[in-house]
Formats: C-alpha cells, sequence, structure tokens
C-alpha cells in the first residue's frame, strides 16, 4: 500500500475543529469510549443502550456516555438513568449545538483510546467490540476500523446488507480510493482512535449531510483502516421527513459536493483530480438510479430536482446516457401511472371480467 | 387416514409414550463433513437437552469424508449418527430422516446450514400459542462458502404470526429455504414424505405447498436461520441439462392439485412464468460463463414453461446473444488458440 504523507500546511487546524490532546497524560484511561449522540427521541434509546450494556466489558475498559444536544422533546436523562443503573453517564449540552457540534462534543469529552459514535438508533451487534479489539490490538497501526454492517427500517427488520469489502479481518488496501469515491461506511460500524482524531481534527460542519463521509475520507487518508467482515453493526435508516426534505431541496448532493471539494485539501496530490472526478461520476450516477425507486412508487416530483444536481456532479458521457435512460423510464412510469389511472375509472367493468380459465 | 401414495413414502406414527421429545433436529449429511462442524455447533449452542431434543446425523453414505468422526468430536455422545448402508440420493435419505424422527416437531437442517441463537425458542412460541400451526418457518439469510451472508429473504409480513394467503404466495415461487422450516411431526404422518417423482428440485417447495394448502402457517420475522448458497451451483449436471427446470414444472403440476379450484389456473400460470424468467436468468448466468450448451437449455426450458411476451421477449434477446457470442468464439477466439497452440 502507497503511504499516504499528511500536508498540514494545505490546511490550517482553523479548518477543522481541533480536538485536545489533553488527555494523554491521564493515567488510566479505559480502551473503549462509546459516545451516543441523542436530540428529540427516545423511542430506540433503550435498544441502541441495551445492545452496548449486554457486552459491557467493565467500567475500566469501557466509558458509555449519553450526549444530549439540548432536547426539548421527550426526557433521555430518566431513560438513561433507568436502563444505565448508574453504568451510564449523561451528558446535557446547555445550549442546542447541532448535530455536528454535538458529534464533536462527543469527541471532546471522551476518554478513551477507541471512540464509537453510536447513535441514538442504531445498534451494536453482539461481538462487535470483542471482534474490533483484535484491530485494535493489531501489531500495524490503524486509525480506524470498521465492520460489515446491516440496513434496518424503523420496525428493526434487517433490509439491506452493506458491501463486503474483503474476505478476511485486516487492513484494506487501496482504501483511500474506494472511500474517496463512495460512501461505504455507516457510523455504528466504525471506531476511530482518539488520537486520529486530534490529529486530523473533529467534523467539519460545512460539509453537513455529507460530513461523516468526510471524516472518514480524512481519516483514511491519514492512517491504515481495519476491516471486519462480519456483520456486527445496524444502521437504521428512516424513511422520515429529514431525508426526504434533504432530497427534495437537492441539499444533500449539495453537501455531497461540498464533501469532495473539502477532501481535495488532503487527498494524494497525484491523485486528486482523477479521484474527485471519479467520485463526482459516482454520486451523479447514485442519484439517477436511486431516484427510480421514487418514480415506481409514483413520486415523479424529484426527478428533475435530481437529475439537476447529477449533472452539477458530474457530465460524463455516463452520466449523460443514464439521465436519457431515467428520462425514458419516468416517462414509461408516468405513462403506465395514466393507463391505470384509466382503468381504475372503469374498473367495475373489468373486474366482472376478470382473468378466469 | 389411509396412506397408499406411489411416489410419497408413508411416515408411520411412533410410540405413544411421553417420553418423547419434543424437537427432532434431523441432519441429512453427504459429503459435507467440513461445513457439518459449523451446522452441530450452532444446534447444540442452544441445546435444551436430550429429553427435550433429539438431534441425530442421517449420512447419505459420504465418500469423501467423516462425517462420524465430526459426530463424535463435537457431539460428545449427546448427537446420534446413522449411515445408510449405501447411497440412496437425497430425497430418500430426507425419507430415513423423517422416519427416524421421534420428536413433536421436526426440523431438518441440511448439513451445511447453520440456525441463528433463538432458533428453537422462538419457533417453538409459534406452536404453543397456535396449536393449529402445521409449520411454522423464519426469515432467512443466505451465505456462501466462506460464511459470507449474501442476501436477506424477503420480510413476509412486518409482526410475526400466521400467515395471510400463504397458500397463494407460496405457490407461486418457492419463498422457504429448508433450514429455516420446523414442521409437525404428525403433518408429515397424515401427508407423507418428499415426493420421489422429483429428482434433483423442486420436491422441498412441493412440500411446503402441500403443507401450506392443509394447515396454517405460521412465520417469523427474525432471520434465525442461515441457507447456504455455494456459488458451485452452476456446475451441478441437473442445471446444465435443464433438468432442474423440467422437476420444478413437475413440482408445479403436482401442487396444482392442492389449490383451490377456481384459482388454480391463474396460480400455476404464475408459477410457471416466475419459473421460465428463473430459467432465463440461469441462462444468462450461463452465457455470461461461456456454457453456450449450457445457456441453450434453459432457454429452451423457459419456454417449455410458458410463453408470455416478457419470457419470449427476453428468450429472444438471449437466443441472438448466445449466436453472436457463439460465433465470435467460433471465428476469432478458437483459430487465434490454434494459432497460438501450433506456435
Amino acid at each position: 500500500m502507497k503511504r499516504i504523507t499528511p500536508k498540514p500546511e494545505k490546511y490550517g487546524k482553523s479548518e477543522f475543529p481541533a480536538i485536545s490532546a489533553d488527555l494523554r497524560e491521564t493515567p488510566q484511561r479505559p480502551l473503549w469510549s462509546v459516545m451516543i449522540p441523542t436530540y428529540n427521541g427516545t423511542k430506540y434509546l433503550e435498544q441502541t443502550l441495551r445492545s452496548v450494556l449486554d457486552q459491557d466489558p467493565g467500567v475500566e475498559q469501557m466509558q458509555i456516555e449519553v450526549i444530549d444536544d439540548c432536547s426539548t422533546e421527550d426526557d433521555p436523562e430518566a431513560l438513561v438513568k433507568k436502563i444505565g443503573q448508574g453504568r451510564v453517564s449523561f451528558f446535557r449540552q446547555p445550549q442546542n449545538l447541532g448535530l455536528i457540534g454535538n458529534w464533536n462534543s462527543c469527541i471532546q469529552r471522551s476518554q478513551g483510546y477507541w471512540i464509537h459514535i453510536l447513535h441514538q438508533d442504531d445498534i451494536a451487534l453482539p461481538g462487535f467490540y470483542r471482534y474490533l479489539q483484535q484491530a485494535v490490538n493489531s501489531k500495524v497501526a490503524i486509525g480506524a476500523a470498521f465492520c460489515r454492517h446491516l440496513h434496518m427500517d424503523e420496525h428493526g427488520h434487517w433490509q439491506a446488507l452493506s458491501r463486503l469489502e474483503r474476505r478476511e479481518p485486516g487492513i484494506l488496501e487501496d482504501w483511500i480510493e474506494e472511500i474517496a469515491v463512495m460512501q461505504h461506511i455507516q457510523f455504528p460500524s466504525m471506531v476511530v482512535k482518539r488520537s486520529a482524531y486530534e490529529k486530523v481534527g473533529g467534523f467539519c460542519s460545512e460539509a453537513h449531510y455529507a460530513a461523516d463521509w468526510e471524516m472518514w475520507k480524512r481519516i483514511s487518508a491519514h492512517y491504515s483502516v481495519w476491516y471486519e467482515p462480519q456483520v456486527l453493526a445496524c444502521y437504521r435508516s428512516h424513511s422520515g421527513s429529514e431525508t426526504s426534505r434533504l432530497a427534495r431541496s437537492g441539499q444533500d448532493f449539495a453537501d455531497i459536493r461540498k464533501a469532495i471539494e473539502i477532501s481535495e485539501l488532503y487527498l494524494p496530490t497525484s491523485k486528486v483530480r482523477a479521484l474527485s472526478k471519479k467520485a463526482g461520476e459516482a454520486w451523479a450516477l447514485y442519484a439517477l438510479t436511486s431516484v427510480r425507486w421514487m418514480v415506481i412508487k409514483k413520486d415523479f416530483s424529484i426527478v428533475l430536482t435530481r437529475i439537476r444536481e447529477a449533472i452539477k456532479c458530474s457530465i460524463s458521457a455516463k452520466v449523460l446516457l443514464s439521465t436519457l435512460n431515467l428520462f425514458g423510464f419516468t416517462g414509461k412510469e408516468w405513462i403506465k401511472t395514466r393507463l391505470s389511472k384509466t382503468d381504475s375509472d372503469s374498473g367495475n367493468f373489468k373486474k366482472s371480467n376478470g382473468i378466469t380459465p | 387416514m389411509e396412506f397408499n401414495h406411489p411416489y410419497r413414502s408413508q411416515i408411520s406414527a411412533t410410540s405413544k409414550d411421553n417420553l418423547r421429545p419434543l424437537w427432532s433436529v434431523m441432519i441429512p449429511t453427504y459429503n459435507c463433513a467440513n461445513y457439518l462442524r459449523e451446522t452441530l455447533a450452532s444446534v447444540l449452542a442452544q441445546d435444551p437437552g436430550s429429553e427435550v431434543m433429539q438431534i441425530e446425523v442421517i449420512d447419505d453414505h459420504s465418500t469423501k469424508d467423516d462425517p462420524k468422526a465430526v459426530v463424535e468430536e463435537l457431539g460428545q455422545g449427546r448427537v446420534g449418527f446413522y449411515q445408510q448402508p449405501q447411497n440412496v440420493g437425497y430425497i430418500k435419505n430426507f425419507e430415513t430422516c423423517l422416519q427416524r424422527s421421534r420428536g413433536k416437531l421436526v426440523h431438518l437442517l441440511h448439513g451445511d446450514d447453520c440456525v441463528r441463537d433463538g432458533f428453537y425458542r422462538k419457533l417453538q412460541r409459534g406452536f404453543d400459542e397456535n396449536p393449529q400451526v402445521g409449520a411454522a418457518f423464519c426469515r432467512h439469510l443466505y451465505m456462501n462458502e466462506r460464511n459470507h451472508w449474501t442476501w436477506i429473504s424477503h420480510l413476509e409480513q412486518s409482526e410475526s404470526g400466521i400467515l395471510d394467503n400463504w397458500l397463494e404466495r407460496i405457490a407461486i415461487e418457492q419463498r422457504i429455504q429448508t433450514p429455516s422450516i420446523v414442521v409437525r411431526r404428525d403433518v408429515y404422518e397424515r401427508l407423507g414424505g418428499f415426493d420421489r417423482r422429483m429428482t434433483c428440485w423442486g420436491e422441498d417447495w412441493e412440500m411446503w405447498v402441500r403443507i401450506a394448502a392443509n394447515y396454517p402457517v405460521w412465520y417469523e420475522v427474525e432471520p434465525l436461520a442461515l441457507y447456504r448458497n455455494s456459488s458451485t451451483s452452476l456446475t451441478g449436471t441437473s442445471t446444465r441439462t435443464g433438468r432442474n427446470i423440467q422437476d420444478f414444472r413437475n413440482a408445479i403440476y403436482i401442487a396444482r392439485e392442492y389449490l383451490p379450484e377456481e384459482k388454480a389456473y391463474q396460480l400455476v400460470k404464475t408459477a410457471l412464468n416466475n419459473c421460465a424468467l428463473y430459467a432465463l436468468s440461469t441462462a444468462r448466468q450461463f452465457a455470461k460463463a461461456g456454457n453456450f450448451s449450457a445457456a441453450a437449455s434453459q432457454i429452451r426450458e423457459a419456454l417449455l414453461c410458458c410463453s408470455s411476451p416478457k419470457v419470449l421477449q427476453s428468450s429472444l434477446k438471449l437466443t441472438i446473444k448466445l449466436l453472436y457470442l457463439s460465433s465470435v468464439e467460433k471465428l476469432l477466439v478458437k483459430p487465434k488458440q490454434k494459432q497460438l497452440a501450433s506456435k
């Protein structure tokens, strides 16, 4: 693997929130810090906490803390007290910091050598810490480790498996070329060395929706990353309003473009142009193909926004061809909807003539 | 009920003593001792004790490995072992599994599949709460030879419980893999064993349809079973010759008898169409792998299943592709290889 030399001169610490390294002198630090950011909503928090407590190696080994971003609804503190029984500490921000501010506060407040930021609706599956400890103990220096993961819906039903990056546990080769192009890591599957955050800085609020992806790229540009092929974390995808609001405004892809731009500061100089171009194309194609699900569900309103965003990401031949395809597909679906509408108007007649042998 | 079926073995009732275990985990094996280790370990990890659960490995006279040694090593006397005096074929071996089972609930777990923690506990709940159900199955995961998960089966409904309209859903496509399902022994006693008219494929599906036609079926939403789907499936002779699709077509016609008269026509038609689409996707994989004759036999079988516009269109497209690819190979690749060889 090519070593990527850090280029601190290219970005001042001012651009990425600094993480203080005062802890270095502290004698007895736990190995793990499981930091659970919360904000308005405790529906899944119990499940999340239990998933960690079920594999708790003890207070010397693991710090567990819920960091609430000054919620205005629900009472996470009461729940933490009830479930945690004194094992889980609770911190409430004096004022609302926003998602990314709260993540950085999680890092700042962590005591352990390795940080696991686990959102209030995600889950660590049994064995998560045990298997990732293999990575932590590995002889080769690494900055982060993640495992294969699952996407689940609001009810906890598993929906999809993440890509298998590598067959055996170990360091990912040429990982920067993968992660710089596409987001392959979800939060609950990732643990990061605190000293890595101290070196590269915290989450960047400019990247907003894509701040996590930008962070994983930044870490991968500076450190080797370990992969565990077992499925050990569950990420909850919401079909909720926030995601669709982002999608409707096109803000999600604006943030992705911003993240691509920010990464140019630290990606290896020899590859930066090619990687940015590839990333733009990959996200454009993603924008165009993922919108098909909406089209199938008869939601045509978002198609034009997506095409606009895709073309802003890249105008390669592939993207243009895919745009044309999407037009064709949408047209076909639209005609189908029209036809079925006229069908359902005269539905009674058709039903009585239903298909019989 | 008088049981006299030319193609199905009778599963006779066991003695009605009170010492019968609740569970029978019957593990058929044939040349898969390396996977058997994991299979047994996954069962033994949730073993409720020998009074509650019979665990037995039934080997179809393996020639390449020694399942008995694995059973002795892992089972430490807890796991029974029976070996067929000669190879009887896998359907007959399944029959032996059913016949040798003594428990009230039979779990047929192939020697390369696994269960996940909680399988027996969760499925037992289904039978406890609903004594009328004939079978219960759970959502399941597919895995490859290296134990990596590759796919999650479809979620049949969002809550665990008795399935609605199950017969109509199972009658049109295979939705259950064997490690995920548990059947009451008296259901097998009443309906008989697996149908011998199928030789390589579809005998399991026919059984699940038969059960669905006679009993309610319970579903567990948690994925608690692992089904090994090896990528070597393309190398089997039955797939290369199209025998698998012939078998499945047979199974569809056999299962037709159980379907409600007014819906049977439509269900069979849909099932045949699904079967044809499956054959075409296999054909596409064969074409990609360069095995043109196997691809052609899959296309042939697809057309024998069904001639819906979609199937016709895909078949035509694929046939043209095949002709193109094979002529390219004949005209360009082979002469070049010859040239290289002669040099």
